[in-house]
């Protein structure tokens, strides 16, 4: 038996599932995302599809514009959480705004309570104060919420968030600088690969000679690699590249800054 | 029979060498459970500081508003003052809790004075307030999940042992006054 070799392997995979268990406690409460990820989750159903598509095509706009990941989330009962609470840690579950930057927002709308809250991700509370966001809130979200014109308060309330956030604009030139360095190595390829080509095409004696032009078609094979790996990069930069789609949230976090209000 | 006494050697030696390298990584790991508790604590203590910055200003805006409130004010300040000398973490857990009753008494009484809610620089000041309130809610949860996931590991066997040799001692939970754990004090 080598029991005594794999018990602490046994105790640390346990420790590790503990503090797994322990890190993740349970969101019972806090809905997954949408599948595909949207920064506007309409769970409570208060807008319809082309109201949605509005706010959604908005969201990415200001997302383009500033890096910053501004999510609505609406849901229609909390189900007895505070609305401070709640909106913590759905942050954290989702992890809106960028890993390390923490540059989110989420507006979140509890329908049922008549609750409303900015929680704003740890990078941003600079930039969005406290005071901030309730005048915003006060400005913005109440007096269409209470005229029952939800698109409009939705729009006018992102639209000031983002009107206080100066992020630089979502980094999509870096996605074609990669991909053309990657274009250059492959055309430096090509190019070797082809100077070769011709040298070799020199010594074959002419005649039946099938070799050459299978070597022009490995060439190639490595231009597809590399156009490949570009858009692979466009998928993690959050759809930036290409694709136009919002490519999910990066892993930001808050810390119970903003402010909350009901209507 | 010496072959035998060579695989009790080996045995011996296995266990000597997983006894070492248990000993070296379950040490290093509670030297990390440690430092998260440890960076938990200073966001509390950080949000700790931004209340302690907001409540002259506070003070300040509820007086030209409520002077005849003194009491309750003093009350606030002494407790904020309280705060500000505390060393151990166990001195600012009890002074936190104190600023926070505190508060909550102050911002009962001023429920009484319609005049001071529709004032706008009041209502920039609660909303930093609760703000703060609710960082503080939020980063006391974050402390306590860490210093969990950390005594239940020094008292878990066999890191216990380790943790002995160590001198990793069992860390106290910040406990909120009642009721506060979720919600902050300020409230519309």
């Amino acid at each position: 038996m080598n029991s005594k070799a794999g018990r602490p392997v046994l105790i640390g995979a346990i420790a590790a599932a503990l503090m797994l268990a322990a890190l993740l406690p349970a969101y019972a409460a806090i809905p997954a995302q949408m599948s595909p990820p949207r920064l506007l989750s309409d769970f409570a159903g208060l807008l319809d599809e082309a109201a949605e598509g509005r706010i959604e095509s908005l969201l990415l706009d200001f997302q383009a514009q500033t890096s910053a990941q501004i999510a609505v989330v609406t849901v229609s009962s909390m189900d007895g959480d505070y609305i401070e609470h709640y909106a913590v840690e759905l942050f954290e579950a989702w992890g809106i705004g960028r890993a390390g930057e923490d540059d989110g927002v989420l507006l979140l709308i509890a329908n049922e309570e008549r609750k409303v809250r900015i929680e704003v991700g740890y990078g941003l509370e600079g930039e969005i104060t406290d005071s901030k966001a309730g005048r915003i809130l006060d400005t913005y979200f109440l007096p269409s919420m209470r005229d029952g014109d939800v698109e409009a308060a939705i729009v006018k309330t992102v639209t000031a968030i983002r009107a206080e956030i100066t992020g630089e604009p979502l980094a999509e030139e870096d996605i074609p600088v990669a991909a053309k360095v990657i274009l250059v190595i492959v055309a430096i390829f090509i190019i070797i690969m082809a100077v070769g080509l011709m040298k070799a095409v020199r010594n074959i004696p002419p005649g039946p000679g099938t070799k050459p032009p299978f070597g022009g078609f490995g060439g190639f094979g490595g231009f597809g690699g590399g156009r490949g790996f570009g858009s692979f990069g466009g998928g993690r930069s959050s759809g930036g590249f290409g694709g136009g789609g919002f490519g999910g949230f990066g892993g930001g976090r808050s810390g119970g800054g903003g402010a909350s209000r009901g209507w | 029979m010496a072959k035998g006494k060579f695989s009790l050697l080996w045995i011996l030696l296995g266990v000597v060498v997983v006894g070492i390298v248990g000993y070296i990584s379950i040490g290093n790991q509670l030297v990390k459970l440690d430092e998260n508790v440890n960076t938990a604590w200073a966001e509390v203590e950080n949000q700790f500081q931004r209340r302690y910055d907001l409540i002259p200003n506070l003070v300040a805006t509820v007086k030209g508003f409520a002077a005849q409130e003194q009491a309750i004010i003093d009350s606030v300040t002494e407790a904020r003052a309280k705060l500000g000398g505390a060393v151990t973490i166990d001195d600012k857990i009890e002074a936190s809790n104190q600023v926070e009753s505190a508060l909550s008494r102050l911002l009962v009484v001023i429920e009484n004075y319609p005049e001071i809610k529709s004032d706008a620089t009041f209502m920039a000041l609660m909303d930093e307030l609760s703000g703060t309130e609710n960082r503080i809610a939020v980063a006391r949860n974050r402390y306590n999940e860490e210093v969990r996931t950390y005594n239940t590991r020094i008292r878990t066997f066999p890191t216990s042992i380790i943790a002995g040799m160590r001198g990793f001692t069992a860390k106290k939970l910040f406990e909120a006054t009642a009721g506060s754990e979720t919600a902050p004090v300020v409230k519309f």
